[in-house]
């Protein structure tokens, strides 16, 4: 696993969740309060992005995903911490 | 064991017979645990130990707002273990805006009188407003120091309370229900029998264990019928719908319980290439309850998982409330449920569930939730208090040992529901056989995804809105019109703004917060001059008469018309004409509502 920079997996994010959303995303965009999900919604749209990079977000901080810009941000840890060592 | 003992009594037992690989296996997203029955029992008695250790003594109440199964298993255990009294409180769904959360929270604790909050470190952060008489103070689990001490047991008699579970009630905030040790026995008797529960069966369940349907289903009925289960985190389901299958798969599960957006969240979501992996054969009760049943739904989740075993017999309607701990019917084990075909303008007009033909297109279906338990009564009542008969709707009203002494610290609203032992649950149904078909409620409630939301708490996030009118605006839900679906929800709101742009704004706005605070979202927002939405003669906002003119389409239109509700001002509906109009628009195209959590 490669770690890669933040602005690529900005670009990545921003991409999936316009495509899931069909809605126009930038890094400020507030996932609950911009987009037209509910928690079922959001719940979804987390499986996604952790598909795409083959990652798990763990439950405990998903309470604190709030923007765009915090999950790339939070994707951007959890892919440097895998590339620094294999899974546990 | 005595037919009321208390659940640490039975956990004690059940830790002495059981076998070593009976116990429960927690699922994370880091690996399962597995704790036996006896690991469970020891936990429960240091955990017990540590919270006596904070001060606490027998009959205090402890709130947990815990996201771990594990920790909120043997925390609740723990406090039963030596006589304080666990208040389960949902955990924020979103650090974002906490204001909502946060007003729930302060109202659960200052309503149960809590001294002591348990939560889990990140929310602590968020929390620390919370603390003021009587909370005493805001721990996380590691702050408890829980160590291998066991506290010894506190002896409970079967009128002593077991736990207090928050509900949303039918006209006002969340109330504290309060669960006696005999209550629990009771219910979980039933529902032992009622599942003709087999010493091979294992549960296996995704439910949060903050309300009833999870906590005493898939906790403590198991701990007394010694019955395993394989638990995992809601949020986990809801990301991964598979992983619920799987684990039924792996585990050879027998028992699963969901509300119908469970069932539909696994069909529509888990891919046919996943189904290799599954092997449904096992499970033989699919419990479905909680909200209302459409049997559309299930139909389609057994047309795509009957290749890979799934028994249409499996699922078994069931109808509950948390006045009444948990169960009140559940539909016979082992057989397809029964489902009503009615004429639909009968019964939403009349209050009749006339059978209908089967190439009646606009016939509904109504799906039986069964019989009530032995020792229990369900009695449907008509507005002036008398049975009403067969096929006739009228108020579901239960009676028996598994029903509430009453709410706690509420006098009032607990003599509004309860007299003589008689429970009235504000749904409405009707008797074929004795069997009860559910089929709309009288009380004010929204339920979407299985979740109860009171409209006072949607009012009061829509409230902090710029530019709405505080206080001037109602919440409700409609059904989604003839075809099954979930229900809409709707918010009136009163505004000073007249262009339709800033109205627009308004709009967008008050949907985005309800969302970011509650998960929930919102159908439709109707913006309204000032003093359009109907009031009582004291000011008192009407809701119920809002959502009439709303599904006449008489409120939407009053924008901009003279005098809209001078005549309707004057018809003071009487709540059982209102119920009948509520139960018009509910019928719409929908099954039972089974139970309320």
């Amino acid at each position: 696993m490669q770690a890669r920079s933040y602005q690529t997996v900005l670009q990545e994010t921003t991409a999936i969740i316009a495509r899931f959303c069909k809605a126009e995303v930038t890094e400020h965009t507030h996932l609950l309060r911009d987009l037209d999900l509910d928690s079922l919604g959001v719940a979804e749209l987390v499986a996604e992005i952790e598909d795409h990079f083959d990652v798990m977000i763990p439950m405990k901080i998903l309470p604190e995903l709030r923007s765009v810009a915090d999950t790339a941000r939070c994707l951007t840890a959890l892919l440097d911490a895998e590339a620094d060592g294999p899974r546990p | 064991m005595s037919p009321w003992s208390s659940v640490p009594a039975a956990l004690r037992e059940t830790a002495a017979t059981a076998r070593p690989d009976q116990g429960f296996t927690f699922i994370d997203e880091d690996g399962d645990t597995f704790c036996s029955f006896a690991d469970v029992a020891r936990r429960a008695g240091a955990y017990a130990a540590a919270l006596v250790g904070t001060g606490l003594r027998t009959g205090d109440r402890v709130a947990l707002a815990l996201p771990s199964n594990q920790e909120f298993v043997f925390a609740f255990l723990g406090a039963m273990h030596v006589g304080l009294v666990p208040v389960p409180m949902y955990p924020p769904v979103s650090l974002g805006r906490l204001g909502f959360y946060l007003d729930q929270a302060r109202h659960i604790l200052h309503g149960s009188e809590a001294a002591v909050l348990l939560t889990a470190p990140r929310i602590k952060a968020a929390l620390g407003s919370l603390i003021q008489r009587p909370l005493r103070t805001i721990l996380t689990v590691a702050e408890l120091g829980v160590n291998g001490t066991e506290a010894p047991l506190v002896d409970r008699r079967p009128e002593d309370p077991a736990f207090i579970q928050f509900t949303s009630g039918s006209t006002a905030r969340p109330r504290g229900v309060v669960l006696t040790h005999a209550n629990l026995a009771a219910n979980i008797a039933c529902i032992a029998s009622g599942l003709k529960l087999r010493s091979d069966d294992v549960g296996c369940t995704w439910l949060p264990l903050y309300h009833d349907m999870g906590l005493i289903g898939f906790v403590l009925a198991p701990i007394r019928t010694r019955t395993p289960v394989v638990m995992m985190p809601p949020l986990f389901f809801l990301k991964r719908p598979i992983e619920w299958l799987r684990r039924i798969s792996r585990h050879r599960g027998t028992i699963g319980f969901s509300p119908t957006f469970g069932y539909g969240l696994c069909a529509s979501r888990i891919r046919p290439h996943h189904y290799e992996d599954l092997d449904l054969s096992s499970w033989r009760v699919a419990g479905c309850g909680a909200e209302s049943i459409q049997m559309s739904v299930l139909e389609e989740f057994h047309r795509k998982f009957e290749k890979v075993g799934f028994a249409f017999t499996a699922f078994m309607p069931s109808y509950g409330l948390a006045e009444s701990t948990l169960a009140v019917t559940f539909a016979p084990v082992g057989t397809p449920p029964r489902v009503d075909l009615v004429q639909l303008t009968k019964v939403s007009a009349d209050g009749i569930a006339e059978p209908a033909g089967h190439d009646d297109t606009s016939a509904i279906r109504v799906t039986s939730c069964g019989r009530a338990f032995p020792e229990h009564q369900v009695r449907v009542l008509d507005e002036r208090g008398v049975p009403c008969a067969p096929r006739i709707v009228g108020e579901i009203v239960i009676a028996g040992p598994s029903v509430m002494k009453g709410y706690y610290n509420d006098r009032a609203a607990t003599d509004a529901v309860l007299s003589d032992g008689e429970l009235r649950t504000g749904d409405l149904g009707y008797l074929v056989d004795g069997e009860l078909f559910v089929c709309g409620r009288i009380k004010d409630l929204v339920i979407a995804n299985g979740r109860n939301y009171h409209p006072t708490d949607i009012e009061w996030i829509v409230s902090q809105v710029p530019g709405t009118r505080r206080g001037r605006v109602v919440a409700f839900s409609i059904s989604a019109g003839r075809e099954e679906g979930p229900e809409r929800v709707i918010v009136c709101v009163e505004t000073q703004r007249t262009s339709p742009d800033g109205r627009d704004q308004i709009a967008e706005e008050v949907t985005a917060r309800v969302r970011e605070e509650l998960g929930l979202r919102v159908s439709e927002v109707v913006l309204l001059d000032r003093g359009r939405l109907p009031r009582t003669s004291s000011g008192k906002l009407q809701r119920g008469r809002a959502r009439e003119l709303y599904v006449r389409g008489e409120l939407q239109k009053a924008n901009g018309y003279e005098c809209p509700f001078a005549l309707a001002g004057r018809l003071v509906a009487s709540q059982w004409s209102l119920a009948r109009l509520r139960l018009r628009s509910l019928l719409f195209g929908r099954g039972a509502i089974a139970g309320r959590r």
